[in-house]
């Protein structure tokens, strides 16, 4: 599993190891954390597909590949 | 009578030396008073310095990122005042974000974005078409009507400065899954065709 946070860096990744249970907890940890502090998260599906659930669905889902983080918008 | 004398004595001297005990008090504060303000004003005057310092760098960091981005793309429109907080947007960063951007377009966005720095995506509740295009610093989505002319102009952003690729993706994946907050916080301007002419094949 690996998480992609829009930074002013370009992006973080964080990888997390599906098969180990520390890690994994990890990834909810850290998906808890984003989620709490507005972001929201982009399952990438390949081919230019990605589904982003709206704030009130947003799960941890173990069996996710990529992940990408988006930060709330406002009008620019 | 004595003792009144040496009381007398004692008082005369006690005096003074009290008064000038508080006086040298009251130079000792001035002075402690004085060297704080001088520590505040060299730390003032080592700031400036330091950011006077700083400048330069920062512009030359801008410099090198437009000589990268001309040498890479010519017809690429330069963003300004994108970039100028790109103090911390170094050239890596700027790639980084587009690499991300990238890795989420579909092979036709992919395409058009390479030739020619636009992409379309099409909204998640009115199947709306936009048009995604990186020179521009602010309202930089297009809302394409039914005959492929554009109706509108959109500008939402993520809440914290970004790289433009970054950018770009926040935009991308709002409007194709969540299209309505999209436009219930973006801001709205009119399109004028003759801004457009020319811009797109």
């Amino acid at each position: 599993m690996r998480y992609r946070i829009p930074d002013h860096s370009g992006h973080e990744t964080i990888e997390f190891d599906k098969a180990n249970k520390a890690d994994m907890e990890r990834a909810e940890a850290k998906f808890k954390e984003l989620t709490g502090l507005g972001f929201r998260e982009a399952k990438n599906l390949g081919g230019g597909k990605q589904k982003m659930p709206t704030p009130g669905d947003q799960k941890f889902d173990p069996n996710a590949e990529d992940v990408t983080f988006l930060r709330p918008i406002q009008g620019g | 009578m004595i003792a009144a004398i040496i009381a007398e004595l004692l008082w005369g001297v006690a005096v003074p030396l009290s008064f000038s005990a508080l006086f040298y008090q009251l130079l000792a504060y001035r002075r402690m008073a004085r060297t704080r303000a001088q520590q505040i004003l060299q730390a003032i005057n080592d700031r400036r310095n330091a950011e006077l310092r700083y400048c330069p760098r920062e512009h030359a960091e801008v410099a090198a990122w437009a000589d990268l981005m001309q040498a890479a793309r010519n017809d690429l429109v330069l963003h300004i005042y994108d970039d100028m907080p790109l103090v911390a947007h170094t050239p890596d960063a700027y790639a980084r974000s587009l690499n991300l951007l990238e890795e989420h377009l579909s092979p036709e966005q992919l395409l058009t974005f390479k030739a020619h720095n636009f992409f379309d995506v099409v909204g998640s509740a009115t199947a709306t078409r936009y048009r995604i295009d990186r020179r521009f610093n602010n309202f930089n989505i297009f809302v394409i009507d039914d005959r492929g002319q554009v109706c509108l102009r959109l500008c939402f952003e993520p809440t914290k400065r970004l790289p433009i690729g970054d950018v770009l993706l926040t935009q991308k994946i709002y409007l194709e899954n969540d299209e309505l907050e999209a436009l219930r916080v973006a801001n709205k301007h009119p399109a004028h065709p003759h801004e457009l002419q020319g811009l797109w094949p």
